[in-house]
């Protein structure tokens, strides 16, 4: 009975607390669904997301005409070949990559298909003359085929944000696509020159010239395994003073250091919360003592925890991670732009807090909502997957999201290699944001009813 | 001229169907121990809010010490030390932590801050206790460190709302005390209790509150003695307020 009276007690009081009751409920759900939508999306293959995909064609050629229109129809790729209504050169296609509106640049090289054509011809030259010693053993005179492999090649270069399962896949991609191009040009090259075999064999035996009778097959369209004739090369954008290659460890790092310093939300609101349950800021404010002091002196000591964290995070990434088998974080020299990030970030964190803490009415709400808001935040601003990943929607919604301003930020910084000046406009997202929490929470502690 | 004016005070909080307090008029001259007493929902708590400018009213006005405060005013009444119900005190910092603590809110620094810190602390009897965290402290030290706390800016009037609730009767003796000898010093005291001994042997007038209006103010003798059949104050309260219960 005694059993039945205490649950019977706990379902009464958590019937009524509402503000409780949404939490538990709809809090999940939302993250449920927002984190499933992102990763639903994640998790399908690279021919069911749409990358962006800046185009270089600098070929006249069969092999440039080629990859540009199987990039166009095979529909896994959002093509960009114009920038503001101009052909895109390889300068600007990089620049769309290294601002990271377009996860990808491909340039295909200038006389890629005479350079393919001159590497099959003399392949195929070897492959006959290869024949004709086994059946004559005498030695062949022709061309060598170029050895020179990546002398010319297409470039492939990555947004260095880009994850490098992700990154390993869109390159397969590619890889299998322009082979395609190349196994359907090479068949059909050895497809005329069997033929002119032939009606060279056939002249020769009846005394005729041979007639030419155009394309004996035509088998472009088939995809061959073979070893690339024009291969295809990734390439790393220029950073400040060497290439930037990027690691995950480069790429995780500042993202869960973001995370961390979001999560300062709970404690900061908790502490809040209690104050007021206490008593203590009804007493404070008949000193009285004005709310921007209170929330002030708070913001600055878990801006302080913030710092900390973050010095701690590059730490972690710089020492201990070498020693666990994986790359070394560089935290790169752009100091004034790392500790402007890293403040903006942190007041952005204190906002939030204190918004969750003048709405919360207990502990327990405010734990949980900070939490669970701090989890869909990071969904949605990019620190489990990629935006460009997400669906257009979401992608929209994580437009508004700090903590994407923050990642944003972190990631130029620590993997494009960005100054002060190139993550101004998103430090200034995250103190606006502060602004807009900071005074919201101040309108609403004036006209909170006591 | 009066320290504490109270002119139509009313207050109705949002959603409810009653205001809490109505027509709400009292003084309270300088130097006084003044008893506000009610049963429990009379709007005592509501009246000490609006007196600590942490409630505005809805209607009328309080004037403290010539500065007025009604539902427009800009700043809040100044002047006002105010003991809390609740233990307002932070129960992870220490005794003294806490009194430093409240202290430089309050605008104290340097030499000043550690006397008048040191001296709240001979008033509470709370040296032996200064340094122990107020979690572990006995809810007698607590409430003598809440009404420590109260003390520090030596506040002209000071607003104590049942400051002894649950206290042995030594802690109680000793707060008493001390509210006696801080009222002779010239404090202005505006106190609410239950306890009506309690406040018939500290308070010079009492204001008796019930349904949110003042039902009865004066001196307590005087008051008892208008009362037919009333010897004390406790029988005067019954016989005003009724025995029936309230909430």
């Amino acid at each position: 009975m005694k059993f039945f009276a205490s649950a019977y007690k706990e379902l009464l009081i958590l019937v009524r607390d509402r503000g409780g009751l949404a939490i538990v409920f709809l809090m999940p759900l939302a993250l449920a669904c927002i984190v499933t939508m992102i990763q639903d999306k994640a998790f399908q293959s690279v021919s069911e997301s749409t990358v962006s995909l800046a185009l270089v064609n600098r070929d006249a050629g069969a092999i440039g005409r080629g990859i540009a229109e199987k990039l166009a129809e095979s529909g896994d790729f959002f093509l960009v070949t114009t920038h503001k209504g101009v052909a895109l050169d390889e300068g600007a296609a990089r620049g769309l990559v290294t601002r990271g509106a377009a996860q990808v640049c491909v340039v295909i090289p200038e006389d890629a298909s005479a350079h393919f054509e001159q590497r099959l011809r003399a392949e195929i030259e070897k492959a006959f003359a290869e024949e004709e010693l086994a059946e004559d053993d005498a030695a062949w005179k022709g061309d060598e085929p170029p050895k020179e492999k990546g002398a010319l090649c297409v470039e492939v270069c990555f947004d260095p944000a880009v994850g490098s399962l992700y990154k390993k896949s869109v390159f397969h991609a590619l890889q299998r696509l322009t082979q395609g191009v190349e196994m359907g040009l090479t068949v059909n090259a050895l497809g005329n020159a069997f033929r002119k075999k032939i009606d060279a064999l056939a002249a020769e035996m009846s005394g005729e010239a041979p007639e030419d009778n155009g394309d004996l097959v035509d088998l472009s369209g088939r995809a061959w395994a073979d070893e690339a004739l024009l291969p295809m090369r990734e390439v790393y954008l220029e950073g400040g003073r060497e290439p930037i290659v990027p690691t995950p460890v480069q790429q995780n790092v500042p993202a869960w250091t973001l995370f961390a310093m979001f999560l300062i939300v709970v404690p900061l609101s908790s502490s809040l919360i209690q104050e007021r349950q206490q008593g203590t800021l009804t007493r404070l404010r008949t000193l009285p003592v004005r709310p921007f002091v209170l929330f002030a002196g708070k913001q600055a000591v878990y801006l302080g925890v913030c710092a900390v964290q973050f010095a701690m995070m590059l730490l972690i990434g710089v020492a201990v991670m070498p020693l666990l088998g994986m790359s070394s974080f560089d935290p790169g020299s752009h100091y004034v732009a790392m500790v402007s990030v890293c403040a903006a970030s942190g007041l952005a964190a204190t906002g939030l807090g204190l918004v969750i803490s003048v709405f919360a009415r207990s502990n327990e709400q405010a734990a949980m909502f900070g939490a669970t808001i701090v989890v869909i935040a990071s969904a949605l601003g990019g620190i489990m997957v990629p935006t460009f990943l997400m669906p257009a929607a979401l992608q929209q919604v994580s437009a508004f999201s700090p903590m994407n301003w923050g990642l944003n930020a972190f990631l130029g910084i620590f993997v494009r290699q960005y100054g002060f000046w190139d993550v101004l406009p998103d430090v200034l997202k995250l103190l606006a944001f502060f602004g807009v929490t900071l005074f919201v929470s101040l309108f609403y502690t004036a006209r909170r009813p006591e | 001229m009066a320290e504490i004016s109270v002119v139509g005070l009313e207050r109705t909080y949002p959603g409810a169907s009653r205001p809490a307090i109505k027509n709400l008029s009292f003084e309270v001259a300088r130097g006084e121990f003044f008893g506000l007493l009610g049963p429990n929902g009379a709007g005592k708590t509501t009246t000490i809010s609006i007196l600590c400018g942490l409630l505005r009213p809805t209607a009328g006005h309080v004037e403290v010490r010539g500065e007025r405060w009604d539902g427009h005013s800009r700043t809040m009444p100044r002047g006002m030390g105010l003991v809390p119900q609740d233990i307002a005190l932070y129960p992870t910092l220490t005794v003294r932590e806490n009194l430093d603590y409240f202290g430089r809110m309050s605008g104290l620094w340097g030499g000043d801050l550690r006397r008048r810190v040191d001296r709240c602390l001979h008033i509470g009897a709370l040296e032996s206790h200064a340094s122990r965290r107020v979690v572990q402290c006995s809810g007698g030290v607590k409430r003598r460190a809440n009404l420590a706390a109260g003390l520090l800016s030596e506040p002209p009037i000071l607003v104590l709302d049942e400051p002894t609730v649950g206290v042995d009767a030594q802690s109680r003796n000793v707060l008493i005390e001390n509210l006696k000898a801080i009222n002779q010093s010239g404090t202005t005291i505006v106190y609410t209790t239950h306890y009506m001994e309690e406040a018939e042997a500290l308070c010079t007038r009492i204001a008796i509150l019930d349904a949110g209006g003042v039902i009865a103010q004066g001196e307590p003798a005087e008051l008892i003695a208008r009362q037919k059949d009333c010897s004390s104050l406790v029988q005067l309260f019954l016989a005003l307020t009724g025995k029936e219960l309230r909430e």
